[in-house]
C-alpha cells in the first residue's frame, strides 16, 4: 500500500473526506479486509491515545501555573484566578452537555441514583460506611476519571466488534467458569460473571485491565441485535458509593462502589435499559461477594 | 484589534490549563517538564497578549505557544548537549509493578501508548496530540501549528502508522485466551 493510501484512509477515519471519497474508501474496505483492518487500527489508535492522556485533565493544576497567569505583582488577579481554578473544574472541560458531575448537587443526586433503593444497600453495607458520600470528590486513587478509561476501552472494543475482529477479547460462553476463577484470583474475591441472558445479553469476552495500578476485570456482552455492554470491576480505596448515572461521549455508564470494589457498567444502549440491566448486574455481584 | 489582558481572558486561560498540561505532557512525556513548559507558555502569553486577536481561538494560540517554546527548548538542548533527545519514555515510567502483575503490565495499553507517543519525532507528536487527543480538525491543527494541511496529514499518517504497530502488539499481548 502506498503512502497516499494511508493518508486517505486516515482522513476517512478522521471524518475529513467528502461523501464521494468516503463511499470509494468504504467500497475498497469491503473488497479488501486488510484495508478495513488498517482503518480499524487507526481508529483504535486515536481512541486509545485520547484515553491514555485523559488522566491529565483531572489532575489538580499546580498553583505555579495559575500564578503565572495572574501576572507578576497583581495579587488581586492571582486570587481571582486561583478561585477560578476551583470553579473551573477540569472535568467541566469535557463538554457542558454531559461533563458536569453531580457530586455537589445533593438535590440532583436523587435523580442520579438509578434503580436501587437505599434499602437494598443497607443489607450489604456496614453501618459505618453507609452514609452516602455526596459533597466530596472521591478520595483515593480511583475517582470518576476512571470512567474515561471505561468508556475509552468500550469504544475500542465496539469498533473492533464492528469489524468482526476478535483481537481484543477471546473467550466464549463455555469459558466463563474458568474466566471467573482467573479474574477472581486477580481481584481477590469470588467473581461470578453476571448472567444477563434474561436481559438478552450473552457474554462475549473478557480482558484483564490495570486501573489505578491494580488488576481489574472487564467483561463484554452482546445482544442478538448487536448491542454491546461492558462491565468493569476494579479495586478501590474509595468509600461506598450508591449507583450513579454518568456519560462519556455517547457511552452511558452506571457505576457504584462497595466494599473495596468499584464497578462500572457501560453501553451505548438507551440509558433506562442500561440501568435496568445494571440492576441485575448489581444483584448478581453482591450475591457473589 | 489586539488582545488585552482583562479578567475574562485570564479566566479563559486558567480554564485552559488542564488541556495545556495534557498537550504538554504529550510533547514532553514527563510531568514536571510539561508543567515547566506550560508555565513558560503562560508567562509568554501574558507578556505578548497583544499578539492574540480577539475573536480567534485562544486555545489554539496558546497551544502554538507551547509548541513553539518546546521546539526552541529542544533545539537549545541539542546544541548544549550535542544529543538528540531525552528519553522521556524511560523517565516517565510509573511505579505500578507488583510481582505477578508485572508481566501483564509490560502490555499495559495506556502506558504503551504514552511511551509510543513519546518516541515519535517532535513534529509528529504535536499533530497527534492536537488531532487525536484535542479533537482538532486538520485545518485547525494546521492553523495552530502554522503549517500546511498537507503537512499535518503526512505527519499524522506517519504517527498513526507507528502507533498502530504498538497498539496491535499491545492488544494481542493483552488478550485473555482461555482453553
Amino acid at each position: 500500500m502506498s503512502r497516499m493510501d494511508d493518508v486517505m484512509l486516515m482522513a476517512y477515519v478522521d471524518g475529513e473526506v467528502d461523501a464521494a471519497t468516503a463511499r470509494e474508501i468504504e467500497a475498497a474496505m469491503a473488497a479488501d479486509a486488510s484495508i478495513a483492518a488498517r482503518a480499524q487500527r487507526m481508529r483504535d489508535g486515536a481512541a486509545i491515545t485520547r484515553a491514555a492522556f485523559a488522566d491529565v485533565l483531572h489532575e489538580p493544576v499546580p498553583d505555579r501555573l495559575v500564578a503565572a497567569l495572574a501576572g507578576s505583582g497583581n495579587a488581586g488577579a492571582a486570587t481571582q484566578a486561583a478561585a477560578n481554578v476551583v470553579r473551573l473544574d477540569p472535568r467541566r472541560s469535557r463538554g457542558s452537555a454531559h461533563g458536569v458531575w453531580g457530586w455537589t448537587m445533593a438535590a440532583g443526586l436523587a435523580a442520579l441514583i438509578v434503580g436501587y433503593s437505599a434499602g437494598r444497600y443497607t443489607g450489604v453495607v456496614p453501618p459505618a460506611e453507609s452514609p452516602v458520600q455526596v459533597a466530596s470528590t472521591t478520595p483515593g486513587g480511583l475517582g470518576e476519571r476512571w470512567l474515561d478509561h471505561v468508556a475509552g476501552i468500550y469504544q475500542v472494543y465496539t469498533s473492533s466488534l464492528a469489524q468482526k475482529d476478535k483481537l481484543l477479547v477471546d473467550f466464549s460462553a463455555e469459558d466463563v467458569p474458568e474466566l471467573e476463577k482467573y479474574f477472581g484470583s486477580k481481584l481477590n474475591r469470588r467473581l461470578n460473571v453476571p448472567d444477563l441472558s434474561a436481559r438478552g445479553f450473552a457474554p462475549q469476552g473478557g480482558r484483564l485491565l490495570i486501573i489505578g495500578g491494580k488488576p481489574a476485570a472487564q467483561f463484554l456482552y452482546t445482544s442478538s441485535t448487536g448491542d454491546l455492554v461492558a462491565l468493569v470491576v476494579a479495586h478501590t480505596d474509595a468509600p461506598y458509593l450508591p449507583a450513579q448515572a454518568d456519560r462519556r461521549g455517547d457511552v452511558n455508564i452506571v457505576h457504584w462502589r462497595n466494599n473495596g470494589y468499584a464497578y462500572a457498567f457501560a453501553g451505548t444502549i438507551d440509558h433506562q435499559k442500561l440501568q435496568d440491566i445494571a440492576d441485575r448486574v448489581w444483584r448478581d455481584l453482591e450475591r457473589a461477594s | 484589534m489586539t488582545g488585552k489582558l482583562d479578567d475574562r481572558v485570564r479566566a479563559e486561560m486558567v480554564a485552559l490549563l488542564p488541556r495545556l498540561r495534557r498537550f504538554a505532557r504529550g510533547l514532553t512525556g514527563v510531568a514536571d517538564q510539561a508543567d515547566d513548559l506550560v508555565q513558560a507558555a503562560c508567562e509568554r502569553a501574558i507578556a505578548r497578549i497583544e499578539q492574540w486577536t480577539p475573536g480567534t481561538r485562544l486555545d489554539s494560540w496558546m497551544f502554538r505557544i507551547v509548541q513553539t517554546i518546546w521546539l526552541d527548548e529542544r533545539r537549545a538542548a541539542k546544541v548544549r548537549t550535542g544529543e538528540g533527545r531525552i528519553d522521556a519514555a524511560e523517565a516517565a515510567e510509573p511505579e505500578l509493578s507488583v510481582d505477578g502483575v508485572r508481566r501483564m503490565e509490560a502490555h499495559l495499553t495506556y502506558d504503551a501508548v504514552r511511551k509510543a507517543i513519546a518516541k515519535l519525532p517532535e513534529e509528529q507528536r504535536a499533530v497527534m496530540m492536537l488531532v487525536c487527543v484535542e479533537g482538532q480538525t486538520y485545518k485547525e491543527a494546521a492553523d495552530t501549528l502554522g503549517i500546511p494541511i498537507g503537512t499535518v496529514m503526512s505527519r499524522l499518517a506517519r504517527a498513526r502508522l507507528g502507533l498502530s504497530r504498538v497498539i496491535g502488539d499491545t492488544a494481542s499481548g493483552n488478550v485473555v485466551r482461555l482453553g
